[in-house]
């Protein structure tokens, strides 16, 4: 590499070091290779790093939720989260000479769903060692933005669940950490109770049903930092659907899926299911909301998207009813991931001249 | 000298230039399966070591003797009894190890890089000539072994040869001893000796500009 | 060269022929020379993953009509029972041979083979799941996840399914070490 080389690889790393900046550094990137992602939104002149950051902000209420509700190790997690990841990235391409986008506000995501997707008590290390295996292994060594197969943070995840097994299936016992909480869960979360104890156990824990879904709506619940608050995740979801960053297929589809199997599929047999409590229990809601609607790792259509979103909730259903594991949102998705450029195949964009919702 | 200038590089090549498992990409299969300790990786590298030389030599040995249209059964069968007779041996003085191999031992039959070796090089060449590239395939096989499973072990078991190495506060990296972390693993290491050859190629072809020039300036 | 008689049939069988002949007389020769040693070293590992498991034992002799099951001797009465057992794991099959006292109680076990999850599942041979074994009858061998059940197994951390499966195994082990023990042998 020359050296003039270099030099424009600094510059470019420090005017991208503004991220949510006017338009003018942003537009200089866009005429670099990077942004032929097959992202449906560049039509509007929208650029990749606002689009991320709009995204980091539907994630804040949540996030800042998890602090309130876990305490001080959630900000930690989530910090080492972002910071891991983004330099990470920033090493990586100032290694490798490319353009650095580690700023742009995708690798902050990554970081941030990926703290916010395991448990609060998890040894920030391996918070940290996640989000570089996200954001090296999964993301870059596939071409970066754009050209992963796989939502980095889901890596990162599953390499942590079959590193530390024991770790990360650890839950915080949430009544010595927050003031606010009164009675809540012990060590376990409420998919882990339902899969080792059964349905009626769940709810004694919480004292009746309409306590439980109560406490799934507030997100007064143990669980992984950032799932616990079903409506602050919908807000945020709902927020980025009004402004069309993601397609409210995906979400729905998805949700609705399971809404439906784990009614069909009951404890009582047929129809006796209890789909309220699985729609909101675990990781669902930051999944179909966030981590579904990536735009790198799923088909480009609206048909291929529900096709995506449906597969989804039935392999997060059967997961959840029939498998080891007591959630199956990260491994569902994963697998959707995987299966994406063959519905792409199947499904294919119509190339009819339409600019609006062409690549729809 | 001279003899050793030329006969150095049929063994040197195997190491880095042309690894069988970093770039010919061959028997990849137990580079993943076998590499969860250093020991179990060493004894996979030594016995292929010993299987890949020891059948070099008498494919060259017996190669003006072998009719062509059978010359693959032959190979095949002489690559069958030298692993057969190193699967007894270990069988009989180190059945912790022989244990666990298990089925890869028996494996080493169809390692592609053995057969590769008797059919591209030693039935063509001379004894010494197959000893030397037989012996050079398998100190790079045994060297890739090495550092995959050094890895492997250091990072998914926190141990090296089964000492305790990482301290006792190490939680030990599960994946690394799955065959995820092996995918991973090797990928990386492939791609690092790929950049390292590269690398080297572009240096001798430096070297080699610079001496044209020098000659050029020499003769001016 | 190229003479047609070169290649023909009985040339080319007579070459393989000679190369497995070879083949064969190498192999049997190495056999020859080290099946006693394999047998003896597999001997050698028995006996000693036996003492593992009751240590006192001066000698293990077969027990006739139980396949596999021996009789762990200490001045020629014995002290107590090695049974192999078998149950299902999460990964597929769990292989154990589990020490049982006179009285059905016991003593220790060793897992010969398993395809358990590491870090979880593979965990049961470590002594924090194993030496709550020690001393328990068939009855008590039953699984639990309550933390403050102290009389029965405590399940592994993740691995309710290997821990059940070990149990069962010993379990199983342990009856029929009781009941070699009431037929007076």
């Amino acid at each position: 590499m020359s050296e003039a080389e270099v030099k424009t690889n600094v510059a470019a790393g420090q005017t991208a070091k503004v991220p949510a900046a006017p338009p003018k550094p942003a537009e200089a990137k866009e005429e670099v290779k990077f942004t032929i992602s097959s992202s449906p939104h560049i039509r509007d002149g929208e650029t990749i790093p606002h689009i991320m950051w709009q995204v980091n902000l539907a994630l804040l209420p949540a996030a800042l939720f998890a602090i309130y509700w876990f305490g001080f190790p959630a900000l930690i997690n989530m910090l080492v989260g972002i910071i891991a990841a983004v330099a990470a990235e920033y090493v990586w391409q100032r290694a490798m000479g490319q353009t650095i986008t580690a700023f742009d506000g995708s690798a902050c995501i990554t970081g941030l769903l990926l703290a916010m997707s395991m448990s609060p008590v998890l040894p920030p290390y391996m918070v940290a060692i996640g989000s570089i295996l996200a954001i090296v292994v999964a993301k870059q060594s596939m071409g970066g933005l754009g050209f992963n197969i796989f939502n980095p943070a889901h890596i990162g995840r599953a390499a942590l669940m079959v590193s530390w097994p024991v770790a990360m299936t650890t839950w915080t016992k949430m009544q010595d950490m927050s003031a606010g909480a009164v009675d809540a869960v012990t060590s376990a979360t409420p998919l882990n109770i339902l899969k080792l104890q059964g349905y009626d156990a769940l709810v004694a824990t919480f004292g009746g049903q309409g306590e439980m879904y109560k406490s799934l709506l507030l997100g007064t619940r143990n669980g992984s930092l950032g799932e616990t608050s079903t409506i602050l995740l919908m807000l945020g979801g709902a927020y980025l659907i009004y402004k069309g960053y993601i397609n409210w297929v995906v979400p729905l589809g998805m949700i609705a899926t399971v809404g439906v199997l784990t009614w069909l599929f009951g404890p009582g047999g047929f129809g006796t299911g209890d789909p309220l409590f699985h729609v909101m229990a675990g990781g669902l809601m930051l999944g179909a909301f966030f981590m579904a609607t990536d735009m790198v790792t799923i088909p480009m259509t609206i048909t291929g998207q529900m096709i995506f979103a449906v597969g989804a909730g039935a392999l997060t259903v059967l997961i959840r009813l029939a498998g080891g594991y007591p959630e199956g949102v990260c491994y569902s998705l994963l697998l959707m991931n995987a299966v994406t450029p063959l519905i792409d195949r199947y499904v294919k964009p119509r190339i009819f001249g339409a600019p609006k919702g062409g690549a729809n | 000298m001279d003899k050793l200038k030329e006969l150095w590089p049929i063994y040197s090549k195997g190491l880095l230039a042309e690894n069988p498992i970093f770039i010919l990409a061959l028997s990849l299969c137990p580079a993943l399966a076998v590499t969860t300790t250093v020991v179990n990786g060493l004894t996979m590298g030594l016995t292929v070591t010993f299987v890949i030389t020891s059948n070099n030599v008498v494919v060259s040995l017996v190669r003006h003797l072998v009719n062509p249209k059978v010359r693959v059964p032959v190979y095949i069968t002489s690559i069958a009894t030298i692993v057969t007779v190193a699967q007894l041996v270990l069988q009989a003085y180190f059945p912790v190890l022989y244990k666990a191999m298990g089925i890869y031992l028996a494996l080493v039959v169809v390692f592609a890089i053995i057969l590769a070796r008797a059919e591209v090089f030693a039935s063509k060449n001379g004894v010494v000539r197959s000893f030397l590239d037989g012996f050079g395939m398998g100190c790079g096989f045994t060297l890739a072994m090495l550092i995959i499973s050094a890895i492997r072990e250091l990072l998914g078991s926190g141990t090296l040869l089964g000492y305790q190495v990482m301290g006792a506060g190490y939680e030990p990296m599960l994946m690394m001893i799955l065959p995820p972390g092996a995918f991973i693993l090797i990928g990386y290491l492939v791609a690092a000796t790929k950049t390292w050859n590269a690398r080297q190629e572009r240096l001798a072809a430096q070297e080699q500009r610079r001496r044209e020039a020098q000659g050029k300036g020499a003769e001016g | 060269m190229a003479n047609a008689n070169e290649h023909s049939i009985v040339k080319i069988a007579s070459n393989l022929a000679m190369a497995c002949f070879i083949s064969g007389l190498v192999i049997g020769a190495v056999y020859y020379v080290t099946a006693p040693v394999a047998a003896q070293k597999a001997e050698e590992m028995k006996q000693e993953s036996m003492r593992s498991l009751v240590a006192e034992a001066d000698s293990f002799a077969d027990i006739p009509g139980e396949e596999g099951c021996f009789a762990a001797q200490k001045d020629g009465r014995t002290v107590a029972y090695i049974i192999p057992s078998e149950s299902k794991g999460y990964g597929g099959k769990i292989k154990l041979l589990v020490a049982v006292d006179t009285e059905g109680k016991v003593l220790d076990f060793n897992i010969l083979e398993h395809n358990e999850t590491p870090g979880l599942g593979d965990n049961a041979q470590k002594p924090d799941f194993r030496k709550q074994f020690a001393g328990k009858g068939p009855e008590l061998l039953e699984v639990t996840k309550d933390p403050n059940n102290k009389e029965n197994i405590q399940a592994m951390t993740g691995a309710t399914i290997s821990s059940r499966a070990v149990a069962k195994g010993v379990k199983e082990a342990a009856e029929k070490a009781a009941a070699l023990a009431k037929g007076g042998r």
